[in-house]
């Protein structure tokens, strides 16, 4: 038998857009925002992308009656909870909070590539029962040493530790770097180990997975390295962890539909574009409920026409604490909901999940 | 010894009470580590009350400070160069010129923390609204022309249209107002 056996998320085609080269196209619209465009532009890629992409975890949890009914009290209780201590968090806790939210979202971003290559091999019917574990801690190694070593992540963490009055030095920051690169790069020769014993074990390979990990990694690898400001690690992630997310919520639509004939509630006749079109709806009334304005969608032009001529001088915009604290709150609370909500709906290894990919 | 029935485990089956209980396990992990956090944050008076409050000591402290850090790491980055300039404000400009960390900066003015900023806005930097406000507050105070303070504010403007933020115009006049009826 061949050890080597491909399979593909959906098809080579819809595969080599989407999650092979997405990453690519991603970066390139990254480095056009940030040539281009002012900040405003990341703030539009989170209207048109990140938010409907919770949109796709409502629909799918509480849209799809088999799901309700597995996860039902994890759905009413897990908001709750999490909205409450959110709100504590956000008046008591500021600066926990926001490790906590940056912390989730990275460990969400590497569980979705990381869940993404699993369906690879699980549809290659490829590697062995231990796969899983090394392709986890591959993601883990590869996307904490980008955290800890690259420039635009360093620059956080060293602020972050003088916030909590963890002050370092230079010369602490270098050694942090380089045993990260040292663990990094005596892992990934333990997982190349495992992929020679997988063939040598005689259980099949999938290339089309590590094409797919390869690209993920080149871009948060490329956006952390080789920029000054966020704008292109920000529209570059987001752009491929929502599309690729929204689209693979669809197709579990889909599949499921053909399985066992259930749809949605929210939308009984299955169309991409009707999908998109309500979650762009969904980000018109969530952009209203947290007060922020409209023009956010229009990447900056209707600010860039404004700022011509004379420049009037302007009070600030004056937001009440009051405003601040509802603000953070459900801001935090919807990405915080949509990453518990993540953490159980896409178990691979589960039957039911199996039927939607 | 018995069979357990399919789909029970020694946890208990998935409707009864433990079954659910052992539903939110990871929740409750997440909310133990981030309570653990959040109170002692709560009990540590030296931590700052907001996200975007800055403790002069991160900056001028002469063992560690950020800017220095951070220059030493990346001398050619944005992030450096912002605070190195915004160091060299609080030591020329805002009454800390008794720090050690102020030395480096005795030859020097309000020039050459203009000259920071600018490198960082000229090296890609957007994410950094003090970076653009900070920069034509200096540029306020060194009487540069209308014109390049227009420029500067059209660029905080154009990244930041709904800031909280006074116009930098104000803020300076305000400053000055004060300064002068002192």
């Amino acid at each position: 038998m061949s050890p080597i056996r491909i399979g593909y998320i959906r098809d080579f085609r819809t595969d080599l857009i989407w999650f092979m080269g997405l990453p690519f196209l991603a970066i390139a619209v990254g480095l056009s925002c940030q040539q281009w465009l002012p900040l405003t532009a990341v703030a539009s890629i989170a209207l048109w992308i990140t938010i409907p992409h919770h949109f796709a975890t409502w629909a799918r949890t509480y849209g799809m009656r088999e799901d309700w009914q597995r996860f039902k009290s994890r759905l009413i209780v897990g908001p709750l909870v999490i909205a409450s201590l959110t709100l504590l968090g956000v008046k008591y806790a500021p600066l926990s909070m926001f490790l906590l939210v940056i912390l989730w979202d990275h460990q969400h971003s590497l569980m979705q590539q990381h869940g993404l290559a699993r369906i690879y091999d699980f549809k290659a019917r490829a590697g062995a029962r231990s796969t899983g574990r090394f392709d986890l801690f591959l993601g883990i190694f590869l996307f904490g040493n980008m955290l800890i070593t690259a420039p635009l992540w360093t620059e956080f963490w060293v602020f972050e530790l003088y916030r909590w009055n963890l002050a370092v030095g230079a010369e602490t920051v270098r050694t942090i770097h380089l045993v990260s690169w040292i663990g990094t790069g005596a892992y990934v020769c333990i997982y190349l180990g495992h992929v020679f014993w997988c063939g040598w074990q005689g259980y099949s390979i999938n290339p089309a997975k590590y094409v797919f990990i390869i690209s993920s990694y080149t871009l948060w690898y490329y956006a952390s390295w080789h920029t000054n400001s966020f704008v292109v690690f920000a529209v570059s992630h987001r752009i491929m962890h929502g599309l690729q997310y929204i689209l693979i919520v669809y197709w579990y639509f889909e599949r499921k539909a053909e399985r066992t004939s259930e749809r949605p509630w929210i939308m009984p006749t299955l169309s991409m574009t009707r999908f998109f079109l309500l979650g762009i709806t969904y980000a018109f009334f969530y952009q209203l409920i947290i007060l922020n304005p409209l023009d956010e969608f229009g990447f900056g032009i209707s600010n860039f026409l404004a700022t011509q001529g004379e420049i009037p001088i302007k009070e600030g915009t004056s937001s009440s604490r009051a405003y601040d604290l509802y603000a953070a709150t459900v801001v935090n609370s919807v990405a915080v909901i949509h990453y518990y909500f993540d953490s159980f709906i896409w178990k691979v290894s589960d039957a039911k999940t199996q039927e939607g990919l | 010894m018995p069979k357990r029935k399919k789909g029970s485990s020694r946890r208990g089956t998935p409707h009864s009470l433990l079954g659910q209980l052992q539903n939110f396990r990871f929740l409750a992990i997440v909310i133990a580590a981030a309570s653990a956090l959040c109170i002692f944050e709560a009990n540590n008076s030296t931590l700052p009350d907001e996200t975007d409050a800055i403790n002069p000591s991160w900056v001028l402290d002469p063992r560690n400070n950020f800017p220095d850090v951070l220059m030493e790491l990346y001398p050619n980055r944005s992030k450096p160069r912002y605070w190195r300039g915004f160091q060299a404000a609080l030591c020329l400009d805002f009454g800390y010129d008794v720090s050690p960390v102020c030395e480096k900066f005795r030859h020097r003015n309000m020039n050459d923390v203009r000259q920071e900023f600018a490198r960082a806005i000229a090296n890609g930097e957007k994410s950094n609204e003090k970076l653009f406000y900070n920069y034509a507050h200096v540029l306020l105070m060194l009487g540069e022309s209308e014109e390049k303070v227009n420029e500067a504010i059209r660029a905080w403007r154009l990244n930041y249209p709904h800031s909280s933020l006074k116009d930098p115009r104000l803020a300076f006049q305000k400053a000055h107002d004060a300064a002068t009826n002192r």
